[in-house]
């Protein structure tokens, strides 16, 4: 019976553990299961401990370096504005992309006038 | 005409002159965030220095984008999920398995414990020490989805999007991540 009762614990455990962090019912025979076992029910008890203590951590706040914003700020005054740099950047794609099709449509041009005069 | 002064308690007046280019407005901002930023960067890299990195990256990146806020979210989600993108494009860079000294994250403010009793409260908060060295043992990407998720309460949705990964692929880490996490805990008592 002890074996059987272990057997029963071990499958049913992760999904005791699952429903005791994320508050599932899951299946109904674990559940039952779990209304009755004393182990399962100190496991669910453990994962709740652990998904409490995990949650609480959000309000432990570790402070920040104290020239963390002051160096962002400065870094902002040292360069250019971004949206410019970004208008730059992308102005310079525009023009290598012209001049790469402007030499390709002559090379293509060339090779078609060169066929022609050779047909 | 006089310069209509800036009320520093309001975050929208804040915000719409961080929009405007206002880098005073945006310093405030920061600074009313950047300790909240810096803890969501030590508990995803483990490590101050490395924190300390992705936060500033972070603030700067906020105040590239600042623009394109609408203001649908809050600012400190905003702020946030500009952070975990930092931060897990950093710690995809650098690979690192090293961390810092754990005492370095572990120099928290102790929070008041639901505990009344003595005993209880001890073992509370030596749940809470060993969860953290577990935490930062954990591999970065399981250690990424256990914070955002338990610690932060991020759905997986939200999670999926912040590190490019699909739903299935963070509740699979998240579920690895939990079983290591108690195989650590259950080791180390």
């Amino acid at each position: 019976m002890r074996l059987v009762q272990s057997t029963v614990c071990r499958v049913s455990r992760p999904l005791v553990r699952l429903g005791a962090v994320d508050q599932k019912d899951g299946n109904s025979l674990v559940a039952r299961h779990a209304g009755h076992c004393l182990r399962c029910q100190a496991e669910r008890a453990i994962e709740h401990r652990i998904h409490r203590t995990l949650a609480a951590m959000e309000g432990n706040v570790i402070k920040a370096p104290a020239g963390l914003v002051p160096g962002v700020i400065s870094s902002l005054d040292a360069s250019v504005d971004y949206p410019e740099l970004e208008f730059a950047k992308a102005g310079e794609r525009v023009a290598i992309a012209a001049a790469v099709v402007g030499v390709v449509s002559v090379v293509a041009w060339t090779l078609t006038r060169r066929v022609r005069s050779t047909a | 005409m006089k310069a209509r002064p800036v009320k520093w308690d309001d975050e929208h007046e804040l915000l719409a002159r961080s929009r405007a280019g206002d880098r005073e407005a945006f310093s405030i901002l920061a600074q009313r965030h950047q300790h909240q930023v810096f803890t969501l960067a030590t508990r995803l890299a483990g490590d101050h220095d490395l924190a300390a990195d992705i936060s500033q990256e972070a603030l700067l990146r906020a105040w590239r984008g600042i623009g394109s806020f609408r203001g649908d979210a809050r600012f400190s989600s905003w702020l946030y999920r500009i952070t975990v993108n930092v931060a897990w494009t950093q710690l995809s860079r650098r690979k690192r398995t090293q961390h810092a000294p754990l005492e370095v994250v572990d120099n928290v403010a102790a929070t008041p414990s639901s505990f009344d009793h003595p005993e209880l409260a001890f073992e509370s908060a030596n749940l809470r020490g060993r969860l953290r060295r577990a935490l930062l043992r954990l591999p970065q990407r399981s250690r990424v989805v256990v914070v955002l998720r338990d610690v932060y309460g991020w759905s997986h949705a939200q999670i999926a999007e912040a590190l490019g990964i699909s739903v299935s692929a963070s509740k699979v880490r998240l579920h690895r991540a939990r079983k290591r996490l108690r195989t650590m805990l259950e080791n180390a008592t």
